[in-house]
């Protein structure tokens, strides 16, 4: 209990630090490699599109990103003698970019990689799949800036 | 700055002159035909022609096929990339030129040296039927060497049997075959893959095959062409290579010639669209009024002046008018944005002026870095200066240019740059005072609706129901004023004075939309329940002006990326000087990512806010895009004339 006390605060900031990066990291990582697998099969027949297949495929990498920024923003609130107070509020703020980030990602995902057929069929009409794409990512932008906005509101 | 008149025209020519109208017509550019093939009455009937479609696609194809074994062959070679710019880059021709330079062209001659399976006219057999396997489907080296070191079958068939036999034998894909007919039935030679002759031996028995050779047949020579045909194929194939290498400058002579072809094909494919008597075809469209004059002295020079053409200027009713933008410089690359949602109808307004303003602002204040805006201004400017791109390419790329001015702006007062790398003070600090931000989103984001319901309100003004205005204008706009006063009161006090008006206008507006915006209902119960339900609307308001917040939830998240990239680069340098080299990877690498996705997200929100928040207020569309009598061009961009 008493070591609860002590060191509980940065065990839980250092807690959401690392699974704030790690969910929306796993959404991130699925959801690239889904799109990277249609997008082989893509650039097998035409290797000319291989430029606008990263595009789609880069969508769904900023979940991951936002995940890590936020990670970054913690780093400098870091400190041995954080209190349990202190660390919980940090864990909580982490919560919204935690939970959306992972399904967004997958979500956004599945888009993009409709949006390869497009792109194998009707090239031009891939700037629309993008905006499909752009506008699941708002979510997880919410989110980002959520948790964003409640680390940046309490400065201990 | 605005749709441009259109009239409608009519020209009556010559069969005879079709093909020089055609041309002219292909010329002059800027006409959208009109499909009046179904309104056909004897004596007239669709409109036909004997143009050669099949080969024209044929040659398109071959050369498709050269200009494509010739880019991988040059890739082989040099086995470096082509640089940035020659990818963008595209060759520009004037349509006079490409005429003028195609008709100088040999494209038989070019499609049989490079075409590694074309079919040229000069190669067919006298009196020979001849089927090329190769003409249909690739073949590779290996089986065209196999095919020629068979041994030939070479027989007579029966008249009876021949015509089943014939049919028969063009199942089998990889057969090489020619046929002549004789007096009671047909020769035939067949040369065949060792895989296909076991069953080509039973369908020569089972249609009584009188195995013959070629001399006793004297059909010598023709067997003999028949092979050297085939060699002559196999050592093209061989010395492709070779030729691909001396073929540099005819490269463009091909791309030339098949835009040629995509130009010529297109304009006789519209001739089924014309209505033809026995002497007379008529023609249909649209032309811009300005011009109605320019285009009868094109028909009158085609035809030699033996024609007839009326224009007449189209009706503002009229609903299949084709639609064509005319903008000022500044406003054109947003035409992108209206052409995106869909173009006007030929009664409204075109957006597109109307739009760009608060396109701009609101893409700056998401992006909202000067670092970021002057890179996107520098990049844009030499892209424009130095590369001749395609002109959907370049408009986009000029676009791009404009929006950099209000991401600089924006970048100024928000006083970033590359995300706080060079600290400066801006009158906000987005991290901060975010929730000054989000209240200015807000006030935009009604200032944007409030402009929208005015805009409807003109609309109203020059179809000349001015009852309207009030009831869907004026009354909307005491409700919303009034509500948002009230509203204000449980945040601020700055209002207070106002509050006793703000009510009184409300109701007003409120008693106002009730009453009358259920107008369209047939009874009173009805227009009772749809004015109630037309107030209801005024929800959607609310979720509106929520909407716009995202300004400062993009504008704050591009930003704290940023900063979170610059804080890595920070402790990165700290290490020595391969720290330092490392964190020159990251800056680079993370604001390029940063960029890209937040001004992506920029572009794409920005466009949201304009379509659902903005158009849902005053704006339909649905107009036919105008289209020019060109064929779209894949290699070289076919200018206008000058």
């Amino acid at each position: 209990m008493n070591f609860l006390l002590s060191s509980g605060g940065l065990i839980f900031a250092v807690l959401g630090m690392t699974l704030t990066v790690v969910f929306p990291g796993i959404g991130s990582a699925k959801g690239v490699g889904m799109v990277g697998e249609a997008a082989s099969g893509l650039v097998i027949d035409e290797p000319d599109k291989f430029g606008k297949s990263l595009i789609l495929q880069l969508l769904p990498a900023s979940q991951g990103l936002y995940g890590f920024v936020i990670a970054i923003m913690i780093l400098g609130n870091l400190r041995p003698d954080l209190s349990l107070q202190q660390g919980l509020f940090i864990l909580v703020a982490c919560l919204p970019m935690m939970i959306v980030g992972y399904p967004s990602a997958v979500a956004q995902a599945r888009i993009s990689t409709a949006g390869i057929t497009i792109l194998r069929r009707n090239e031009e009409q891939m700037t629309k799949t993008i905006i499909y794409t752009v506008m699941v990512e708002t979510y997880a932008l919410l989110a980002f800036v959520t948790s964003i906005i409640i680390l940046n509101t309490v400065v201990f | 700055m605005a749709i441009v008149r259109m009239s409608e025209f009519y020209g009556y020519v010559l069969n005879e002159d079709l093909p020089a109208v055609l041309d002219g017509l292909q010329a002059f550019n800027a006409i959208t035909l009109k499909d009046i093939a179904a309104q056909a009455q004897a004596p007239f009937a669709a409109g036909k022609t004997d143009y050669d479609f099949e080969r024209n696609r044929y040659q398109q194809e071959h050369i498709q096929h050269v200009l494509k074994s010739m880019e991988r062959f040059e890739k082989q070679q040099r086995k470096t990339k082509k640089s940035l710019k020659q990818s963008f880059q595209v060759m520009h021709m004037s349509y006079e030129t490409l005429q003028q330079r195609s008709k100088s062209i040999d494209i038989e001659y070019l499609l049989e040296t490079y075409g590694e399976d074309y079919d040229t006219k000069a190669s067919a057999i006298e009196n020979f039927k001849v089927s090329k396997p190769w003409v249909h489907s690739r073949m590779e080296l290996d089986k065209l060497i196999e095919l020629s070191q068979s041994r030939a079958i070479i027989g007579t068939v029966s008249s009876a049997n021949a015509s089943p036999f014939m049919k028969e034998l063009s199942r089998y894909r990889m057969v090489y075959a020619m046929e002549t007919p004789i007096e009671d039935g047909i020769i035939v030679v067949i040369r065949c893959l060792e895989s296909d002759r076991g069953a080509l031996e039973i369908l020569c028995e089972q249609y009584d095959v009188e195995a013959r050779s070629a001399k006793s047949l004297q059909i010598i020579d023709a067997h003999k062409t028949m092979d050297r045909i085939l060699n002559d194929l196999i050592s093209k194939r061989k010395g492709m290579d070779d030729r691909y290498e001396s073929m540099g400058y005819y490269q463009e002579e091909l791309k030339i010639y098949y835009e040629y072809l995509r130009q010529e094909e297109f304009r006789y494919q519209k001739v089924s669209q014309f209505l033809q008597s026995q002497h007379v075809t008529i023609l249909a469209g649209w032309v811009e009024s300005e011009e109605a004059e320019e285009l009868e002295q094109v028909l009158a020079k085609a035809t030699n002046g033996v024609f007839h053409f009326s224009a007449e200027a189209c009706d503002l009713s009229e609903r299949d008018v084709p639609i064509k933008l005319r903008n000022k410089r500044l406003f054109r690359p947003f035409e992108l944005i209206t052409n995106m949602y869909s173009k006007p109808r030929y009664n409204e307004l075109d957006p597109t002026p109307l739009l760009t303003v608060f396109y701009a602002v609101f893409f700056g204040m998401m992006l909202a870095d000067i670092g970021y805006g002057l890179l996107m201004a520098v990049g844009c400017f030499l892209a424009l200066k130095l590369i001749q791109m395609k002109q959907s390419t370049r408009q986009m790329i000029s676009f791009l240019l404009i929006l950099s001015v209000p991401t600089i702006l924006w970048g100024i007062i928000y006083g970033s740059f590359f995300g706080g790398l060079i600290p400066m003070r801006g009158l906000l600090d987005i991290q901060r005072d975010f929730n000054l931000v989000m209240v200015i989103s807000l006030a935009f984001g009604v200032l944007h609706l409030f402009f929208g319901l005015a805009l409807k309100g003109y609309l109203y003004f020059i179809r000349k129901e001015y009852a309207a205005i009030l009831y869907d204008v004026v009354f909307w706009y005491l409700a919303l004023i009034g509500a948002i006063i009230l509203i204000s009161m449980m945040f601020t006090d700055l209002l207070k004075a106002w509050q006793g008006i703000g009510l009184v206008l409300m109701v007003i507006g409120m008693a106002g939309i009730v009453l009358t915006n259920g107008r369209s209902a047939k009874t009173i119960p009805g227009k009772a329940a749809s004015g109630l339900y037309s107030l209801y609307g005024i929800t959607n308001y609310v979720g509106d002006i929520v909407s716009y917040t995202r300004l400062m939830a993009l504008g704050l998240a591009g930003a704290s990326i940023g900063m979170a990239f610059n804080m890595i680069v920070t402790m990165l340098s700290a290490l020595g000087w391969y720290g330092v080299l490392f964190g020159a990877a990251v800056f680079a690498i993370g604001h390029g990512f940063n960029v890209f996705i937040s001004g992506l997200s920029a572009y794409v929100h920005s466009a949201r806010l304009t379509y659902v928040e903005f158009f849902g207020k005053f704006y339909q569309g649905g107009g036919a895009p105008f289209t020019n009598f060109r064929a779209a061009s894949t290699y070289i961009e076919i200018g206008d004339k000058t």
